[in-house]
């Protein structure tokens, strides 16, 4: 690429852009040369197990990485309007946070402040923000409260957090995240920790604040059938790097790295049905981040692994006479590298 | 209307707690025998028959019953009787001794709370860095260390080398600190409240820096960092909030034992103060000064627990219910 040309110019439709990010804790690379990008009013999904580097991802982009235990070492983060945020001061993201970045958390149980009442913790965070008094502040926290299908929201705004059903928290969660109508929203599997049913309910409302509001949504879950229901764009993440990247119909349809094919089979209904079948399951475990096996961080745990395997890692590219607007990491799609 | 009730009960289980320390302190003292007994006994001159009408003119010759009833009315209308030993009302006594006293543990209690909120911020905002374990390792010392050790080697230098600070009472005798009586009672102070701040801030910083490093990994401490608020605003106002709530019970029994503990301080600096007074009225058996300060050291304890009680409803929503 030409380094004359602004990317925010390449590709003006996205909201964020990542590229190459590092994010160490110790000597252990947690994120490990990580890219992709959101454009407006579009859902990104970030999909891998624990250990896969999603939430510290999330966290970078955040600039909430704890300094005593970690840092971003490498790589960009561009948001739009806002331009480059690594580096910038901790106040400069603070001012950031919130306003430009709405974030939602896992735990909707323990993400609230336990002594405020969750009216005045949406409202901080307006005025925070915003120049607005404080009866103006709590006037938009019930508006918003009732955005995002709290019954009966002036009342429910005098609630303090345990009063309220996990559910509804992750509604409050999400009032709070899109207070100061961010352009970019980062829900860190705001899902998990939910009742099915009440999963479905808080899908289709990050769905539809989607198309309301216009913000890029990066969505992290290790559900590939929440992945189904709410996603554009989908990176699948593996020990700190992405191994495959794709539009959501083409991943799901014709997964490509071992590892996604893995995923994919070990979801129940996904596979074709053969009675009380046992799910299959990828053999091992995520490796070690601090002593990453030499070539291809996967091929512990891959059928498909052969001699390539062991000595280089596999770069992320378009896959050999495959879909375009696709990548994996995988020797298997390298023209003239599978024996 | 919830806290209404819960105050309510909690008033009606402090009123029962104090009245069965009346009774349980009655029995103890009518246990050691007929007082009149014990301090005129074996004097020149005291017969039977002296022994008896005294008893009879302090009215201790009727039924325990009855005499508790008396005791107790009297106290209900704050008459505490005359101390056998001054030869004063006890409940003026106590005013006057119980100021003393107050004088010094308000501010030994206050400025430790504010000064361990600072330390304790500072530590645990910097988990095991060289500054929280110079803290921890402060405070453990400071909270192990023996009471009247701290307050005489601050006598040793404050008064003995360096003859700045008086090293007992609570005034001059004569010539106030720069002519001063305000200034002068302020520097007799210094001493005692430094040992008490000294005190209490230890044991507060070990108890609020640990929930405080506990409370600064709580995911909506990382919600609050995410939702743009100031570092200063998350600490303060979400961390530290929360943080009180297990020290909380701990300030309770300091302010409720502010009496209690007061003996130790008091008598290092010969303070005049309500816990010297007490020790006093023990070692020469007053009675009357020792049912007094027992009952007002109960009411101050059980009030404490009160006030901790209310104050637990107001910092933490999550009791409102119960």
């Amino acid at each position: 690429m030409n380094a004359m040309i602004d990317p925010a110019d390449v590709r003006s439709a996205s909201v964020l852009e990542v590229s190459g990010l590092e994010t160490r804790f110790g000597a252990v690379r947690a994120v490990d040369g990580v890219s992709f990008a959101v454009a407006r009013g579009e859902t990104l999904c970030i999909v891998g197990e624990s250990g896969s580097g999603k939430s510290a991802t999330a966290l970078s982009v955040m600039g909430l990485i704890p300094s005593g235990s970690g840092r971003v070492a490498a790589g960009s983060i561009r948001l739009a309007g806002h331009g480059e945020l690594r580096g910038l001061s901790d106040a400069a993201m603070a001012e950031i946070r919130g306003r430009a970045i709405g974030m939602v958390f896992q735990e909707p149980m323990t993400s609230l402040n336990p002594v405020f009442r969750v009216g005045t913790q949406i409202a901080e965070v307006m005025r925070r923000h915003e120049d607005i008094s404080r009866s103006a502040a709590r006037d938009r926290a019930v508006d918003l409260l009732r955005m995002v299908g709290i019954p009966s929201p002036e009342s429910r705004a005098q609630d303090y957090p345990h009063q309220l059903s996990g559910g509804m928290r992750q509604r409050v969660m999400i009032a709070m995240a899109i207070a100061c109508d961010p352009m970019l929203i980062l829900a860190d599997e705001p899902t998990t920790a939910l009742d099915v049913t009440i999963q479905a309910q808080i899908l289709a409302l990050i769905d539809a604040l989607k198309h309301r509001l216009g913000s890029g949504i990066v969505f992290i879950t290790h559900d590939l059938r929440v992945v189904a229901q709410i996603a554009q764009q989908v990176c699948v993440m593996y020990a700190g790097v992405v191994v495959e990247r794709a539009p959501v119909r083409a991943l799901l349809r014709d997964p490509l790295h071992p590892y996604t094919v893995g995923l994919m089979a070990s979801v129940p209904g996904t596979a074709p049905r053969s009675g009380l079948r046992r799910l299959p399951a990828i053999p091992g475990t995520v490796p070690n981040l601090a002593a990453l096996p030499k070539g291809c961080r996967f091929r512990n745990r891959c059928p498909r692994a052969f001699a390539l395997c062991a000595e280089a890692e596999p770069p992320l590219a378009v896959p050999a006479n495959g879909d375009p607007e696709r990548e994996v990491r995988c020797w298997l799609y390298v023209e003239g590298a599978a024996a | 209307m919830g806290t209404a009730r819960y105050i309510t009960r909690r008033l009606i289980f402090a009123v029962c707690l104090i009245w069965g320390v009346s009774v349980i302190l009655f029995a103890m003292i009518n246990a050691i025998g007929n007082p009149i007994e014990i301090l005129l006994a074996e004097r020149p001159g005291i017969t039977d028959e002296i022994i008896e009408s005294v008893t009879k003119y302090y009215g201790l010759d009727g039924s325990v019953t009855d005499r508790y009833f008396t005791w107790l009315w009297a106290i209900v209308r704050l008459d505490f009787g005359t101390s056998i030993i001054y030869n004063l009302p006890v409940s003026e006594m106590l005013v006057i001794y119980g100021m003393e006293t107050l004088k010094i543990q308000i501010p030994g209690i206050v400025i430790a709370l504010f000064v361990s909120v600072m330390i304790s911020v500072l530590a645990a905002t910097r988990q095991y860095s060289k500054v929280d374990f110079g803290v921890i390792a402060g405070a453990m010392v400071g909270h192990s260390l023996p009471g009247f050790l701290l307050g005489i080697i601050l006598i040793l230098i404050f008064s003995y080398w360096l003859g700045i600070l008086p090293s007992y009472g609570a005034y001059s005798t004569r010539n106030p600190v720069m002519g001063s009586e305000v200034i002068d009672g302020l520097w007799h102070m210094v001493l005692p409240v430094s040992m008490l701040v000294f005190f209490n801030t230890a044991t507060l910083t070990l108890l609020l820096r640990s929930s405080l490093v506990d409370v600064l990994r709580q995911d909506f401490i990382t919600a609050a960092r995410a939702s743009g608020l100031p570092e200063r605003r998350v600490v303060f106002g979400h961390a530290l909030r929360n943080a009180f709530i297990p020290v909380l019970t701990y300030l309770g029994i300091l302010f409720g034992l502010m009496l209690g503990t007061a003996p130790v301080t008091e008598t290092v600096f010969t303070w005049p103060g309500l816990g010297a007074l007490y020790i006093m009225a023990i070692q020469q058996l007053d009675y009357p000064l020792i049912m007094g300060a027992t009952m007002i050291i109960t009411v101050m304890l059980v009030t404490a627990t009160l006030l901790t009680d209310i104050a637990y409803v107001v910092i933490d929503p999550r009791i409102r219910l119960g």
